[in-house]
Formats: structure tokens, C-alpha cells, sequence
């Protein structure tokens, strides 16, 4: 019965149409009315339930692995976060903030005066009820004097906080930041610990899943919180959490059933797709590769080798070859489609050889040495020899340098003039270009410097006008775009299985494995 | 002291030597690495300011030698350490996984020896026929292909065609001692493919070798039956050799099964080790480093005894 399962998964997921259906149902020798009936259990979308167990396989494995929200520091982390604790805001599939611990809250005086208002009645897993001294404790635990929290630079603009009540929290920032409670919502590192929890106490959140077992680079345990605060959300009684670093395990787990959700590889997805007992989830988001164009030496300091590489690559064609279609083209500014302040009128920059062949003979040079490794992306080899393909073209010779993965960070990663580099999925424009492209950023890794560019950041931060706010991007985009060293051809898309018991399983641009939404949504038929 | 105590304890002191002059090169080969803990942990995400505040407060700022000397101190009162990935106590992180890969590697040997040491005596025994020669190739076959390959073959037509055993060996920490011999069956197996041709081969090899002495005529010509001569005259004779091959597959059994820990997600001490270098964790690196040179001098050591043991002539020497 292999081969009408698989027709029914084109149909359900939309790439055949009924008539198509029957037609090749009646091929297979099925008659009309078995097909129709075998259709109409299809089409059933069955209603959420609650009960079985779940493993969520994740993508790292290490021995740092926590639930100290301060000592976070992998994706493994990350998604069992979201299983335990709940954060003041969450992010919509539209990567707009909405209410979680938080029911509303509001930014005055240019969004440095922000008044979060908690719901009531939330209490934690041993039954302590939230209070506002809990959350200015928990964030507090990133800023204060000595701490060595991954969040620190991010929540180093909180001058005050202040509790009015026992449910309203009062933050005051030193730079105006309109998209406060989008950070708030999408870093796992905010989440919310009771008050004077120190690491190696008890595990205990607000989350919808309280955690039983735990051994690092080994798995979590974690069972439904039978008093969780969102009502209809959370069915699946036991989540199991598990890093598994080799794709092919992660892969056969996911088709025998042992795994229910995991990230799999894009080159594979195809194939895997195949499997009856699997259905590939692929949602575009905004986790980028790029090639670093170091502005403060030579030869990337020169506009023109900048400007003639960005034209020497067929950005549709690597999306296509290295990610199987799974991803977008870049335009080099580093802000993807999906974000609310992408700038819709810069040109593309395109696979131009005469272009790029004006500009490198402005250049005196011969040829380029660029280094790559797969700790920027599994194909970000492959990237770099279809750059050098692409710029043979235009007579430029690009030597592909191969480096060890290890310690790729710290020895070729802002010390060679051009390398491959890459940076996770961010929810907002402030938040990549700010981390990336401030001139002051200790992660600018093009070291290109703007002063109207770093003036933008400020005041689009602290605009609250959206109107007057896309202008201001607009600019600072326009201007990485034109003059800046990020060569940034193509953001991936996450690319997830699940097996076909569990139900409801939708992904999110913000973060792979759906920013751990799928913990309050999904649920098992074992039936299916 | 008899002579054979006497060998024990000078081996057990060469031992300990060895296992100092790897604890100094594990330290030296880490120390080569580039970048420390504090990079390795935070990567991309490093700042200066939190790779201080990491440096600082694991002891990474202290010279080379004054933290060896340290860890050595410790050692000898039989204190492993604690992590600094995770400041979890060395010997506690290591037990468990020392116990799962110990489990592997017995499961494995316990059918891997006497299977290999009997097909070599059958291979012997009926040299040159049919029987040997397919043998032969079978074997010659599972050890040529790579170990992560063999694991691949059996998952897919195990576990994901017909699913037999699961192609993920771990378990709930409640798990019972058949559910966990379950998990294991793949891994299990695989190891065995890879262990047994060479195990095999070498019975063979030395038993053909006694078969052409005198002795072995002379049993003959008494009308012996061949099954018989090799049981009670080749094989005493050939012990030495096989022992030495099986004892280098048992340690290669703990040591050197890595790749299928990875294939199969099993959580033995070889994925610690890996994750640990990546890491930089230089105590649990040194722990795994010298548990697995220990077995290597542990089972060197068994092995020239039970060599001795099987033979009078070293047993009684003149």
C-alpha cells in the first residue's frame, strides 16, 4: 500500500489535485469509490488529543547542555527552554510579539519607558505563583556585575527595572528600542526563573512542561504541567529531548518512529520526503551564508572587488544546487523578505560578468584567495567553488582555501580578508544589522564602518512610526547594500521532518524546530 | 616470588610509566589544539569580555605546567577532577559512560570470540574446501568495508525495512537488562562483522602453522581423528597467538568503536572523549585518555599471562 500512501501525501499537501488523485488511484487498480473513501479519511484533519510520547531530536550534543537560562548557550538548550520555561512575550509565525507571561504592555517617551502587565494567577511548577520580582530577578541574572550570560550585550541597554504591584514590571531603557518586546519574545535566554533560583536548584518554570529527568549530551525527560496556564494547548504527555549531531541517525530515527520531530539535512529532503512515514516541513527564514569582505585591509578594502564579486555568483543556481531549492537569495544587507523592515526597492544585485569584469579591471589585481569551511554550513565549500566557477566568467581567479572546522572561529573567521561565515535567523533588521554592522560591534566581522549607517540604527530603533521606520531602514539597508563587505547570496530555510503520527506541526521563521511553539500545538494519532 | 609474579609486577610498573608519559602528551596534544575551553564553548558568539570571565574563573589563565602539576596532585589521591565544561564531577560523568561502553564491547566479544575462534578451527580443519573459502570471503568482506557502512547496511534493512531492532541504541534510564540487550542488538552485531575476520583469520593461521609439526604426524599416524587432533593437539599449541589477536580485537572493542557510537547514538565513553576535545575539556580528555590506555596495558599484561599460563615451557623456564 506504499504507493497510494504516498499519493495521499501529495495530496494532502497540496501538490496533486483530486482528479489526479483518482486517475492514479484507478491505475494502482483501485476503484473510484474505494479511492473517494480512502480520501475522505485524508481530508479528516483530526481534532487535537491528548496522551503519548514524543522525542524531539535536536542538532548539537555537548556536555554544557543546561537549564540555566544564563549558561544557554546551543540550540539543544534553546528548544528544551521553550519546554520549561515561558518568556514575557512569544513571536507569531509573522514574527510579530504577542502576550505569553506578559497580557500587554506598552512603550512610551521614544520606547525607552516599557510597562510589561503579567497574568495573573500563573504559578510555577512547585506551585509558587509569578509575581514581577521573579521576571526583574531573571533578567537582572544577565546584566548584573560579572555575568557571563550570552544575553548580556543584548539586555545591556535595561538602565532600571522596577515592579509596581505584584503584576506589572516597569523597564527603563538608555536608548530607545521599539522592538523591545520582539527580543524579549524571541530570546530563549529571557526566560523567566523564579526569584533567587540559582543553578542545581530544583528545575522549575512556568512552562507547559515540567522536567522529571535530565543528563547532558544524553536527554531530557520532561511530562505535561497538569496546571499549565494557556488552556487547549500542551496534549502530548511526554517530551523526550535529545541532541543528535550526525544527520544520517537523526534521519533513520525520524523514519523508524524513534524520533518524532527533527531538523534534516536540505540535500536530503527530497529523498526523505519519499517516505510515507515522513512529511517534510520547509519554512524560509532568515539564517544567512555570506562571504566577510574585510573593509579595513587589503584587497576587500577596495570598493570595486567588493562590488565585482557580488556579481560573479548565480544566487538562484546555489539555492538550487546546494539547498535543493530549500532557501532564498540574499542581496547583500543581510535582512531577508520574511522581516517587517526589509527594504522591497534595492536593486538585486546578479550574476553579471561584464559588471563584474568593470569593476575588477578598475582593480589591478589578478585573482583573490578566499577561505571556507563547513563550520559556515555543510555546503559552504561548495559555495565557494561555484563563486570561483561563477567568477572565471569575468576572468577572476578565486583560490578556494579550505580550513579545518576547528578553531575556524578563531584563526581565519575576521582575520583573513575574505572568508564564509554565517549568522542564525534574527526576528528584526536592528537586531542583525545591529550585531553585525555596528561600527562599534565586536561581531562586525567586515569591520566596514559607516557613521550615517550606525546614526539610522539609533533613530530606527527608538521610531515607533512604521511608515517613518521603513525609510529609516531603507537608508541603512541601501547603504550596506551598496558599500558594505557582507557578500551575502542566501538565507536557509528550516528544514524539518516529522513522523507521521504527530499532528499539527507547523515551523517558524524565528528559530528552528519552531521556536518550541510546536510544544504547546502538536499531538500524536498513532492511528495515522 | 616465582618468576611469573615477579613479570606481573614489573609490567604493572612499566604500566604505570605509560600511562604518565600519555597523561604529559594528551596534555601536550590538547595544549597544540588551537583555541581553549572558553573559545571553544562560546564560538562565533565570543566577546573578550565573557572569554575573560570564563578564562578567569576555570583556572584556563594559570601557566601550562602549574595546572598539570595540579591535576597530577589530584590524580594520585585518586581525584579525577571535575568537568570544566560543566563542572560535573569527572568520575561521575565518565562511570556511566565507561558502563555503556564496557556493555557494548562484552555484549560484542561474548559472541565475537568463541565464533571467530570456532569458524577459524572449522576453516582449518576443512582447509581449501568449499567451506573455507566462502568463509574466508565473507569475513574478508565485512572487515574491508568500513565499520559506519556495515552499520549503515544492517539499519536499513533491519530497522527501517523491516523494523526489527531500532536503529537508535539508547534507552530510559528505567530500561531492564533485555530491553537494553535489544537496543544494543545492531551496534552489537555490527561490531561483531568487523572483528570476527580478523580473529578468524589468525586461528586459522596459527593453527595450519602447528598442523605441520611433527607431533601433529605422529597423532595422525596413530589414527587420530582429525577433528580430535586439532582439538587437543593443535590448539593448545596455537593458544599464544590467538590470544594475542583476540586480546587487540577487546581492546579495540572499548577503544576504538567511536564511529559506531555515533552511527547508532549510543552514549559510550569514545562520543565523551570526541565531544570533550571539540571542547577543549582537558580533565575528562585526560580521564577517557588514560581509562582507555589503561585497558591497553591491562589486556597486554592478561594477555603475556595467559600466554605463559598456556605454555609449560614458559611456565617452568630452565
Amino acid at each position: 500500500m506504499k504507493d497510494i500512501d504516498i499519493l495521499l501525501k501529495e495530496m494532502e499537501t497540496g501538490r496533486m489535485g483530486r482528479r489526479e488523485f483518482l486517475g492514479r488511484a484507478a491505475a494502482l487498480g483501485i476503484t473510484t469509490a474505494a479511492a473517494t473513501s480512502l480520501l475522505g479519511k485524508s481530508a479528516y484533519a483530526s481534532t487535537p488529543k491528548r496522551g503519548g510520547e514524543v522525542t524531539v531530536a535536536t542538532e548539537e550534543t555537548s556536555q554544557t547542555e543546561t537549564f540555566d537560562p544564563t549558561k544557554m548557550l546551543t540550540g539543544t538548550d534553546a528548544n528544551r527552554s521553550h519546554q520549561v520555561y515561558n518568556r514575557l512575550t512569544n513571536l507569531d509565525r509573522n514574527l510579530n510579539a504577542v502576550p505569553n507571561l506578559a497580557e500587554e504592555w506598552e512603550g512610551v517617551n521614544e520606547a525607552t519607558e516599557w510597562t510589561f502587565k503579567l497574568r495573573k494567577g500563573v504559578e510555577f511548577h512547585n506551585g509558587k505563583t509569578l509575581t514581577a520580582d521573579d521576571v526583574i530577578y531573571s533578567l537582572n541574572e544577565h546584566i548584573k556585575e560579572g555575568s557571563k550570560s550570552p544575553s548580556k550585550t543584548l539586555l545591556a541597554s535595561i538602565m532600571d527595572m522596577r515592579a509596581d504591584g505584584d503584576n506589572v514590571v516597569k523597564i527603563t531603557l538608555d536608548n530607545g528600542n521599539a522592538d523591545f518586546p520582539i527580543q524579549l519574545g524571541h530570546d530563549y535566554h529571557t526566560s523567566i526563573v523564579a526569584e533567587g533560583w540559582k543553578d542545581g536548584d530544583p528545575v522549575v518554570g512556568t512552562g507547559p512542561y515540567k522536567l522529571v529527568e535530565f543528563e547532558p549530551a544524553l536527554r531530557s525527560v520532561a511530562v505535561r504541567n497538569e496546571n499549565y496556564w494557556k488552556p487547549d494547548s500542551a496534549w502530548v504527555d511526554t517530551f523526550i529531548s535529545q541532541g543528535i549531531s550526525d544527520a544520517t541517525a537523526r534521519t533513520n530515527g525520524l523514519r523508524t518512529g524513534a524520533v518524532g520531530i527533527c531538523a534534516v539535512d536540505a540535500r536530503t529532503a527530497g529523498l526523505l520526503d519519499r517516505d510515507p512515514n515522513v512529511t517534510v516541513h520547509s519554512i524560509a527564514s532568515g539564517a544567512q551564508f555570506l562571504w566577510v569582505m574585510m573593509c579595513d585591509r587589503e584587497p576587500t578594502n577596495d570598493l570595486n572587488v567588493r562590488l565585482a564579486l557580488k556579481h560573479c555568483v548565480d544566487r538562484q543556481a546555489m539555492v538550487d544546487n546546494l539547498l535543493q531549492g530549500h532557501g532564498t537569495i540574499g542581496n547583500d544587507f543581510s535582512v531577508n523578505p520574511g522581516i517587517a523592515m526589509y527594504c522591497k526597492e534595492i536593486p538585486q544585485h546578479d550574476f553579471d560578468p561584464d559588471k563584474a569584469k568593470f569593476y575588477w579591471n578598475k582593480t589591478g589585481l589578478s585573482g583573490i584567495e578566499v577561505s571556507t569551511s563547513v563550520e559556515a554550513g555543510d555546503f559552504a565549500v561548495d559555495a565557494t567553488v561555484m563563486l570561483q566557477e561563477g567568477a572565471k566568467a569575468a576572468g577572476i581567479d578565486i583560490q578556494v582555501k579550505r580550513e579545518a572546522a576547528d578553531g575556524y572561529w578563531d584563526n581565519v573567521w575576521m582575520q583573513v580578508p575574505m572568508c564564509a561565515s554565517n549568522w542564525n535567523a534574527r526576528p528584526t533588521a536592528d537586531l542583525i544589522l545591529t550585531l553585525v554592522y555596528h561600527s562599534e560591534a565586536e561581531w562586525n566581522e567586515s569591520q566596514w564602518k559607516n557613521a550615517r549607517f550606525d546614526e539610522l540604527l539609533v533613530m530606527g530603533r527608538k521610531t515607533t512610526d512604521p511608515a517613518l521606520r521603513y525609510e529609516i531602514y531603507c537608508e541603512a539597508e541601501t547603504l550596506l547594500h551598496d558599500d558594505g563587505g557582507a557578500f551575502n547570496p542566501m538565507y536557509m530555510n528550516f528544514v524539518e521532518g516529522t513522523h507521521k503520527r504527530i499532528q499539527g506541526y507547523q515551523g517558524s521563521s524565528a528559530f528552528g524546530l519552531s521556536a518550541g511553539l510546536l510544544y504547546e500545538e502538536i499531538w500524536v494519532d498513532e492511528d495515522a | 616470588m616465582d618468576s611469573l609474579t615477579i613479570l606481573i609486577v614489573k609490567r604493572l610498573a612499566f604500566g604505570l610509566l605509560t600511562l604518565f608519559v600519555i597523561s604529559v602528551l594528551i596534555l601536550l596534544g590538547v595544549e597544540m589544539l588551537p583555541g581553549d575551553l572558553a573559545q571553544a564553548l562560546l564560538g562565533q558568539q565570543a566577546t573578550q569580555e565573557s572569554l575573560a570571565a570564563i578564562r578567569l574563573e576555570l583556572g584556563l589563565d594559570q601557566p601550562l605546567h602549574v595546572r598539570y602539576f595540579d591535576w597530577l596532585g589530584n590524580i594520585l589521591q585518586w581525584d579525577l577532577g571535575t568537568s570544566l565544561a560543566n563542572r560535573r564531577e569527572v568520575a561521575d560523568l565518565i562511570g556511566t559512560r565507561l558502563a555503556n561502553t564496557l556493555f557494548l564491547a562484552s555484549n560484542a566479544a561474548i559472541i565475537a570470540v568463541p565464533l571467530s575462534i570456532f569458524l577459524g578451527m572449522l576453516a582449518a580443519l576443512y582447509r581449501d574446501s568449499l567451506f573455507d573459502k566462502i568463509i574466508s570471503m565473507t569475513t574478508l568482506m565485512t572487515i574491508s568495508v568500513p565499520e559506519f557502512l556495515v552499520a549503515y547496511i544492517l539499519i536499513v534493512f533491519l530497522s527501517v525495512e523491516f523494523s526489527i531492532f531500532p536503529s537508535m541504541a539508547d534507552w530510559s534510564s528505567n530500561a531492564g537488562f533485555w530491553e537494553r540487550l535489544y537496543a544494543v542488538f545492531l551496534p552489537v552485531m555490527t561490531l561483531v562483522l568487523v572483528v570476527v575476520a580478523h580473529m578468524m583469520r589468525l586461528t586459522r593461521a596459527a593453527i595450519i602453522n602447528v598442523l605441520t609439526r611433527p607431533y601433529i604426524e605422529t597423532a595422525q599416524l596413530k589414527g587420530m581423528k582429525r577433528s580430535w587432533v586439532i582439538m587437543y593437539h593443535a590448539l593448545p599449541n596455537a593458544l599464544a597467538p590467538i590470544i594475542n589477536v583476540v586480546v587487540i580485537n577487546l581492546a579495540y572493542l572499548v577503544v576504538g568503536v567511536v564511529v559506531v557510537e555515533v552511527v547508532f547514538v549510543y552514549p559510550g565513553l569514545g562520543q565523551l572523549m570526541v565531544d570533550s576535545v571539540s571542547k577543549r575539556d582537558l580533565p575528562v580528555v585526560q580521564a577517557s585518555g588514560l581509562i582507555f590506555a589503561s585497558t591497553y596495558v591491562m589486556l597486554n599484561l592478561t594477555a603475556d599471562i595467559l600466554s605463559i599460563i598456556a605454555n609449560p615451557r614458559l611456565r617452568h623456564p630452565m
